[in-house]
């Protein structure tokens, strides 16, 4: 049963949908049942982060090693995480048009977010104008430690040094005052482990299938 | 020995930019462009606001350029010359300060063009112009840095925009806080915790430069 948390991921995700949409929330003003989102949002958006930490920690191995197949996992752990980011995205600027009152709005995590993707982006790019596989392997990870270090500073420091519109920041209602009575960490705390297996899973089966492609193409 | 090294470098860097002003007068004509493009188009009547974040876009935009050109000379016959006589931290620390000079420059003289164009709107100058080097000097080391990484891409000329824009970023906007407080006239004590946060994050892209940097010299 080595594929125990693959069934786990599976798991946890039916019961992120049907215990996120279902079970009883704490009714807050403007957050009302958009308070939901929680589960899904900010799920996917610890995904990504795990997600980058995983690429850095394979470019690191490809620095240290030259090993081409950590190569190919910390371009596919960024890829999968871009996914994670890009849904984290869409599913805050959703429940943003319904609390904000706008898609968009200058808040530190939103640029952060803006930053991360295009970050991210810019390392496809990268990668993209490098031919040399050797070359481009050592080259791209040395930007992803270099850039993953400062993107840690820009979404982790720097909104502390201002206020947010996020809830729990500014003397927003956030659900962490007021959920020990609550069940809500009872479906929080599975959907994020279940958002983070999920993107662990699709990571193993596309740098499976990616290095499964360089060999038959040797 | 790394010191010795460092100096000598930087020595030559200065050496080298000297011989071929041409360089140096083509980037301080650069900003000027740009801040009297920006004057034109403000006519005249600019805010406080406005006035901080247009000299940080001229500056950003100034940095990228100037440090573009940091290891275009650094390749071929050259590349092999350093390759074998110096340490490559040596190298990337030289660029980093020499870079740091350089843009440190550029940015104050960028800095007087753009008050005698716009007007001073700063109450606490002297904690502006702090900002405005430490902003500068952050750039400088996260440009050589990612300078020297677009110098091994050949075919894709903005390149170091795209890679160094996003990751100038955190530098920019403590920057521009901390300017917009000295513009508003907040003592020292203000604007503190923002001097500290461009201190630590100087010193984190210098160890990271010094780390990472042997992994980018190499053929």
């Amino acid at each position: 049963m080595k594929h125990w948390w693959k069934i786990l991921a599976a798991l946890l995700l039916v019961y992120t949908a049907i215990a996120g949409l279902l079970f009883d929330v704490p009714r807050l003003p403007i957050l009302n049942e958009t308070i939901r989102n929680l589960y899904f949002h900010v799920g996917m958006w610890f995904a990504m982060i795990v997600l980058m930490l995983v690429s850095m920690i394979q470019a690191i191995k490809a620095l240290g090693q030259n090993a081409p197949l950590a190569d190919t996992k910390s371009e596919a752990a960024a890829e999968v995480g871009m996914l994670l980011g890009i849904l984290g995205l869409l599913t805050g600027m959703v429940w943003a048009q319904f609390t904000w009152g706008a898609f968009w709005v200058n808040d530190p995590k939103l640029n952060g977010t803006a930053v991360t993707l295009l970050i991210y982006t810019a390392y496809f790019i990268l990668r993209g104008s490098l031919t040399d596989p050797e070359k481009r392997a050592r080259i791209s990870a040395v930007y992803n430690i270099f850039a993953f270090v400062l993107m840690i500073v820009f979404i982790g420091i720097l909104p502390r040094l201002t206020d947010s519109l996020h809830p729990g920041n500014g003397g927003n209602p956030a659900f962490s005052q007021y959920d020990l009575d609550s069940g809500m960490r009872l479906v929080f705390y599975p959907a994020m482990l279940g958002w983070i297996l999920c993107g662990i899973w699709i990571l193993n089966l596309l740098s499976r299938y990616r290095a499964l492609k360089a060999t038959t193409e040797n | 020995m790394i010191w010795k090294e460092t100096k000598a470098l930087i020595r030559k860097e200065i050496a080298y930019e000297w011989k071929t002003k041409y360089a140096l007068y083509g980037l301080l004509l650069y900003s000027v462009s740009t801040i009297y493009t920006a004057y034109l188009a403000f006519q005249g009547n600019i805010g406080s606001e406005a006035w901080n974040s247009v000299l940080w876009i001229v500056l950003i935009f100034a940095s990228v350029q100037g440090a573009a050109k940091s290891f275009v000379n650094e390749s071929g016959a050259r590349f092999t010359l350093l390759f074998q006589l110096a340490n490559p931290r040596s190298i990337i620390l030289s660029k980093i300060v020499y870079n740091s000079i350089l843009l440190s420059l550029i940015g104050l003289l960028s800095f007087l063009i753009y008050i005698l164009l716009m007007g001073n709107e700063s109450a606490n100058p002297p904690m502006f112009i702090v900002a405005l080097l430490l902003g500068i000097i952050a750039f400088s080391s996260i440009l050589s840095m990612v300078s020297a990484i677009a110098s091994r891409v050949h075919n894709n000329p903005a390149i170091l925009a795209i890679l160094s824009l996003p990751l100038l970023l955190p530098a920019l906007i403590s920057a521009i806080r901390l300017g917009s407080m000295a513009i508003l006239g907040f003592g020292w004590d203000a604007g503190l915790p923002l001097i500290g946060s461009l201190l630590m994050l100087n010193a984190m892209v210098w160890l990271l430069a010094y780390l990472l940097f042997p992994y980018l010299w190499r053929e």
